[in-house]
């Protein structure tokens, strides 16, 4: 299972998707989503699993800061088929900070067990900050001129 | 938020009216570029607040700068009128208007005005100990026939 494109749902244009090459970095502000598509390939029964995908800083192990799932179902095969499904991730600054570098990663899961899990894709999110920030604002020095 | 204070006693500016004081405000901001109002007062730091009597502002035009901090450092002109009262220990304030909450911040006892006193209050003075000397002429008499 890998992770094959990512693109973004910008809140301020709905309807719209933006497309962006695997090894570029995604540019989002809070209320964005981000769709991450998978490819994969599957054998078995039906089935009705999850789609499963977050947003986060990988360390020793995955800071998730935001993750999304969403149900995908598989048509019964006896030989392999390739398939592709995405999820879609909605960026919450209360929940991930302004910054650059975050990464991401997909898996799928069967109830709350992990059937498969993708690579995790280095630094390819930059959240945007669109509310206005002050730090430190002091009166540094007053003068008669 | 982290704020880094002087310990030292703060430089007091000695003002008349007709001069300029120059107050030199510090800042990070992160956000959208925007237009802001920048304000500035001279005024005495009471029990119910700050009471301005002088106070300026001018449009304030901030870069944008979503990812990270930016460090600003803008400044601002208050000419000294008439309106202030020669005296000693005034303060000053400074604050982003729409962003007062985040920014405003005061210095105390930096500010002095001198210059002749007002001629209202000296003829006030004298009014008054006129008014005093009538007084006790009418209880004390001045003098035996």
């Amino acid at each position: 299972m890998n992770i094959q494109t990512l693109q973004v749902l910008p809140a301020q244009y709905p309807g719209y998707a933006l497309y962006y090459p695997l090894s570029s970095v995604i540019e989002v502000r809070n209320g964005d989503k981000v769709r991450i598509t998978v490819g994969y390939s599957y054998r078995g029964p039906a089935k009705t699993l999850n789609l499963y995908g977050a947003i986060g800083v990988q360390a020793v192990w995955f800071d998730e800061k935001v993750n999304a799932s969403r149900q995908i179902s598989l048509p019964e095969s006896t030989s392999w088929i390739t398939r592709s499904d995405y999820v879609d991730i909605t960026i919450d600054t209360t929940k991930i900070s302004a910054g650059s570098g975050y990464d991401i990663y997909a898996k799928i899961m069967e109830g709350s067990s992990d059937r498969v899990i993708s690579p995790v894709v280095y630094d390819v999110i930059t959240v945007l900050s669109a509310a206005a920030e002050f730090q430190n604002f002091q009166i540094s020095t007053w003068s008669k001129v | 938020m982290l704020q880094v204070i002087s310990l030292g006693s703060p430089q007091v500016v000695e003002l008349a009216s007709g001069d300029t004081l120059r107050v030199v405000i510090a800042f990070g901001y992160r956000g959208p570029a925007q237009r802001l109002t920048l304000y500035a007062a001279i005024g005495n730091l009471g029990f119910f607040g700050f009471d301005e009597i002088i106070s300026v502002q001018s449009p304030l035009d901030l870069p944008a700068s979503l990812e990270s901090f930016t460090a600003c450092n803008e400044s601002i002109d208050i000419p000294i009128t008439g309106a202030i009262a020669p005296g000693m220990g005034y303060d000053l304030m400074s604050k982003i208007s729409e962003y007062q909450s985040q920014t405003e911040v005061r210095v105390a006892d930096v500010i002095n005005i001198v210059g002749a006193p007002s001629p209202w209050s000296g003829i006030t003075s004298v009014m008054v100990m006129a008014m005093m000397m009538a007084m006790m002429g009418q209880f004390m008499p001045m003098g035996q026939d």
